[in-house]
């Protein structure tokens, strides 16, 4: 007991209490089948009041419509996840630096999407979470730089990044960009794992939470390759090491199978196997498998959450949620702009 | 009374063609509670969609909004406003896209003001750059153009003129103000020799900056560019005052706009609150049981039939009629029906939560109890009449609920504390009014020199025959707590008795007795029992009286009968909760406790300043008064927080835990609240 | 003098039990209070309800307080 003084531990319950609170003002259910029903400006001004007023309000100048809606709410999200990081203390805030570093990862490979397809500044823009290290301003600038190699550079010197010049090469002689992307991701993970000392619970709990991630992605990932045919040695590249249940072992029972079926076999040892057997077996559409193995990892986050209410999980689990409600606002408001039925919409969004 | 309005549950039906009337009838009468209807509950009906007008007038309100920002209007906080505008204007400016006019005429400006603010900042960086260039007399446009030379111009950490000559370059100037952190270096290399000059400057910290395109020695650049500069900061100076006075100028306009938008924005989006087929529309809602019968008349003259209200039901207050409800009819809502005393303490019931339609509302009780205890802690004469006087000013002034709520407690308190004060502890400012001064305090009678007659100090209680005259704090400690107890005991006891008649009216007596009425068994029990252990215990030898022992036996015996009437609901928790009983009556410990820390420091600050600095000629007794003075304020301002918080949370944790379950849907009903704009009656 | 020793052994004692339960008190509301003025800097209408959960420690140190009284009465 004594031991928790002196030492930075953290202001866990000051910052989950302020997160459970958060959470609880996130939009139900019914709030979307309103939203579905009004017109954009209607939703702009009905998120407005529900937490995003501030973007709203400073962004209506500049845009309307659509525009306005998704540039709002991505700010928004990062506004809120920079918030949490700003009132957390110790060991806490530096868990959560860390966790957030991967909106450095979404931020840079939504620009070099934009810079390899020639999507426009502002249509890059209105995708950037700044929640990570890297500010609004810096990212205003790699968006300014004319070439993807100029951009990685940038990023490489901002976030102290080595990419191997093997990737950069296959790059250069290939021009795709799935490899650094794919560098990218297990470099965040490899960051992470790293800056977790193990020491105490709150951070074992968070290691242990983020290699149940890295099954989850592992997974998504082989049983995507699968079905496009990518097998064995061949998928094994993609795969994210230090999972907590699939090893490197597991990992390549399951890229040497054929088939998704085939490969249910070398998952049977797995924690979650009960859960994607029954998708499988309902459905065997392998959206459907993805869709429950995103739920089984949310669920894991509120199990967690609720197991251990003072350590960084619950706050985890807040920001699954907020970006969950960001992407259905942002999935309504798209689905109306483009003129979708109601009904298909409502099929889109993510509801837990 | 002490309960919630009674709610009748009901239908607004009419064709889907008068809907949009109906909504705005529906407002103006004000008192329909409304009930969002769930989509998919019933065949035939879904959620309406908003009305036609209200996309644009979002879209126009987000833009009113923005364009306050800008100009730093919060309408939030414009929470009065003596002059509201006609409402029929408002609306008429609104339509005449005077919003829309507003919003270009705000951001041209705020544009403008950015790319001038950029610019100006592009100026201020060629300046700076240009002043270290100064004194450097090499016209800028020989700064590049070579073919064959390369020029390297930047700032160092320390001058390079030695390390660069050692390479062989020698075209290159130095400058190095007193003071600055770093240095200016201008170096023409040939192409050949680039490589090593590059080599070189880095070491020495070179970081490249770039120049303006310009042609003149840098030095006479500079009078025309800070000209520039000047020029574009007194554009921004206008642009700003411009903002101003838009500001002011439109500040009551945009609450205006904002309210009016606000309203018609509401209005627009209630069909998403109910159910609405092809051809009708369907309104669940609740309205007082009282209001009923207005609320029809008022459709009916309006409408002529066509729209008809229907009453469903009259809610009751068991919870089994709530139960069998379908879900969205469970809970009624509350409106509070407190008298004038309990209005005022609304606020303090709802920190915690809204009382449940079914239960009794505390705001009664807490108004009752919390100046009461508020008083008995503050508990002089002195302190008691600033009280008065401020509770009194916050009563007449205050608008918001809060402020309310805090003036009351310092009102209704004061005159408690007064009364306390005055006739129990007879003493003001801590100093008793009554007997003679000792080594370490003194009395008003001394102080004074007088001798106060014998009817006024024949008015005071006095515990020890005349020794001290009316009670004190410090000295009669024990006598203090045990009244503290003595309170709580009561206090405790009606808590109980609510909540005994909370589940009565909610499930029967049975019920009742089972969760409640044990209860206040066990509390007597405790009472009694720890009242015979203390006969017993607090003396100088442990010895049975007669009394003690009767006292014991009664409160075994009541205690037991408590943990048996509770056991059916409580099982263990009967007895354990035993222990939370005596826990909670002795909380009540800190009404004597608060009193007395707060006469603690009275003393010392009177010691302090009357018997200590007071008798030292004029600077003593300007000391002493200096001392008296904040040492007093101090003590009444701690008075606020420690009693009014202290008398809050025995509220909250004592009483309120043992019948208020809380939880409640508040009533809120469909109604328009103008503050900026207002209907005139000839609009109608 | 040993009975001026006891009483002082009592006052010391009386002045343990309430210390040790002060702190021990204060240390369970520690988490609580900071949870409490998290959530009310969200919602500050939670005051109320973070209000009675935060004081809910203070049991420890009210029986401390007894067990005081009655070594000083008592004893």
């Amino acid at each position: 007991m004594f031991g928790r003084f002196g030492k930075k531990k953290g202001n866990y319950a000051y910052t989950v209490a302020r997160v459970k609170a958060k959470k609880s003002h996130l939009f139900k259910d019914d709030a979307y089948s309103k939203m579905l029903l009004m017109s954009l400006p209607e939703i702009s001004r009905f998120i407005s009041e529900s937490g995003y007023s501030e973007e709203i309000t400073e962004l209506t100048g500049k845009f309307e419509g659509i525009d306005l809606i998704e540039h709002a709410t991505y700010r928004n999200m990062a506004g809120y996840f920079k918030g949490i990081l700003d009132v957390s203390t110790g060991e806490l805030h530096d868990m959560l630096a860390a966790v957030l570093q991967r909106w450095d990862v979404w931020n840079l490979k939504v620009i070099l999407r934009g810079k390899s397809f020639g999507i426009d500044p502002d249509s890059v823009r209105e995708d950037l979470v700044p929640a990570g290290e890297l500010a609004l301003q810096e990212l205003e600038k790699m968006i300014a730089l004319e070439t993807v190699g100029e951009v990685i550079d940038a990023y490489c010197k901002l976030t102290e990044t080595v990419i191997p010049p093997e990737i950069m090469d296959a790059y250069k002689t290939d021009g795709v960009l799935t490899d650094i992307e794919d560098f990218l991701d297990k470099e965040y993970y490899r960051r992470l794992l790293e800056s977790i000392d193990p020491s105490s619970k709150p951070t074992r709990l968070l290691q242990d939470y983020i290699r149940n991630e890295i099954d989850v992605v592992n997974l998504e990932t082989l049983l995507k390759l699968k079905v496009e045919g990518v097998v064995g040695e061949q998928a094994m590249r993609f795969v994210i090491p230090n999972g907590k249940e699939i090893d490197r072992k597991t990992a390549e029972r399951i890229a040497a199978a054929a088939t998704v079926e085939e490969a249910m076999g070398a998952m049977s040892k797995l924690s979650f196997y009960g859960d994607i057997k029954d998708a499988l077996a309902d459905t065997g559409s392998l959206t459907e498998l993805v869709s429950v193995l995103k739920k089984v990892h949310i669920s894991q986050a509120r199990t967690f959450s609720h197991l251990h209410p003072l350590s960084i999980i619950p706050i985890i689990d807040f920001m699954i949620h907020k970006e969950i409600e960001v992407n259905n606002i942002r999935t309504v408001a798209r689905g109306l702009a483009s003129g979708l039925d109601r009904d298909v919409i409502k099929d889109l969004l993510v509801v837990v | 009374m002490l309960l919630p309005e009674s709610m009748s549950r009901v239908v607004i039906v009419g064709s889907k063609t008068q809907m949009d009337e109906a909504i705005d009838a529906v407002y103006s009468i004000g008192s329909v509670h409304l009930v969002d209807h769930i989509g998919g509950s019933d065949e035939g009906f879904d959620i309406g969609a908003p009305l036609e007008h209200s996309s644009k007038a979002s879209e126009r309100l987000l833009k009113v909004r923005a364009a306050g920002k800008e100009l730093g209007v919060n309408v939030a906080k414009m929470a009065y406003n003596p002059e509201p505008k006609p409402a029929k204007k408002v609306r008429a400016k609104i339509k005449g896209s005077e919003v829309e006019a507003l919003e270009k005429k705000v951001f041209g400006i705020i544009d403008e003001r950015n790319a001038v603010q950029q610019r100006a900042a592009a100026l201020a960086a060629d300046l700076d750059v240009l002043r270290r260039l100064s004194s450097f007399d090499v016209p800028l446009e020989h700064y590049s153009g070579y073919r064959s030379l390369t020029v390297f111009v930047g700032t160092v950490r320390e001058d390079p003129t030695k390390a660069l000559g050692a390479v062989g370059i020698t075209d290159v100037l130095f400058d190095m103000p007193k003071k600055a952190a770093r240095g200016t270096v201008l170096a023409f290399v040939p192409n050949e020799g680039a490589e090593a000059a590059s080599a070189t400057l880095a070491k020495h910290g070179y970081t490249e900056m770039a120049y303006p395109e310009l042609t003149g020695t840098p030095a006479e650049a500079v009078p025309g560019l800070s000209d520039d500069l000047a020029k574009a900061e007194a554009r921004i100076e206008e642009l700003n005052l411009e903002l101003a006075k838009l500001s002011e100028e439109y500040a009551t306009t945009i609450a205006a706009f904002d309210e009016e938008l606000s309203i018609m924005v509401e209005k627009g989006e209630t069909p998403l609150r109910i159910a609405v087929s092809d051809y009708s529309f369907v309104m669940d809602g609740w309205i007082p049981t009282a209001e009923v019968d207005a609320v029809s008349a008022a459709l009916d003259a309006r409408f002529d039939g066509t729209v008809h209200m229907e009453v469903q039901e009259e809610r009751g207050r068991k919870l089994e009629e709530s139960e069998k409800a379908e879900k969205r009819f469970r809970d009624p809502p509350t409106k509070a029906d407190n008298g004038a005393l309990g209005k005022h303490f609304e606020y303090p019931t709802s920190l915690v939560s809204t009382p449940k339609y079914q239960e009794i509302d505390p705001s009664t009780i807490i108004g009752i109890f919390l100046p009461f205890f508020f008083g008995l802690m503050v508990g002089d004469l002195g302190y008691a009449i600033p009280f008065i006087i401020l509770g009194a000013y916050g009563l007449k002034v205050a608008k918001s609920q809060e402020f309310q709520a805090i003036a009351s407690v310092l009102f209704f308190g004061g005159i408690w504390a007064a009364i306390f004060g005055f006739f129990f502890f007879a003493e003001m400012l801590g100093m008793h009014f009554v007997g003679a001064a000792t080594e370490t305090s003194t009395t008003w009678e001394a102080l004074l020199g007088v001798t106060l007659p014998e009817w006024f100090t024949g008015m005071f209680p006095s515990l020890d025959g005349g020794g001290h005259v009316g009670i004190s704090k410090l000295h009669d400690a024990v006598f203090m707590l045990k009244l503290s107890v003595y309170i709580g005991i009561v206090h405790l006891a009606v808590s109980y008795f609510l909540g005994f008649v909370n589940i009565l009216r909610q499930h029967g007596f049975a019920h009742a007795m089972h969760e409640k009425g044990g209860w206040l068994f066990s509390l007597f029990g405790i009472s009694f029992l720890c009242y015979g252990l203390s006969l017993a215990l607090f003396g100088p030898e442990i010895v049975l009286t007669d009394m003690a022992i009767r006292t014991i036996a009664i409160g075994a015996v009541l205690i037991a009968i408590g943990v048996a009437v509770c056991w059916k609901v409580e099982k263990s928790h009967a007895i354990m909760g035993l222990l939370s009983v005596m826990g909670n009556i002795l909380s009540y410990t800190r009404l004597a406790a608060i009193g007395m820390s707060k006469a603690g420091m009275a003393l010392a600050f009177n010691y302090m300043s009357i018997l200590m600095l007071g008798p030292n000629g004029i600077v003593g007794a300007v000391a002493g008064f200096a001392v008296f003075v904040v040492g007093h304020m101090m003590i009444w301002v701690l008075a606020i927080i420690s009693a009014g918080l202290h008398g809050l949370r025995l509220q909250y944790v004592e009483m309120m835990a043992k019948f208020f379950a809380g939880d409640g849907v508040k009533y809120d009903p469909l109604a328009i609240k103008r503050v900026h704009t207002e209907v005139l009656e000839t609009e109608v | 003098m040993a009975a001026e020793i006891g009483t002082g052994m009592v006052a010391i004692a009386a002045g343990l039990a309430i210390g040790l339960t002060g702190l021990a008190s204060g240390l369970a509301e520690r988490d609580v209070g900071a949870a409490a003025v998290g959530a009310i800097t969200e919602d500050a209408t939670l005051f109320g309800k973070t209000m009675v959960l935060m004081v809910l420690p203070e049991t420890i140190v009210i029986f401390g307080l007894v067990v005081a009284i009655l070594m000083i009465f008592v004893m």
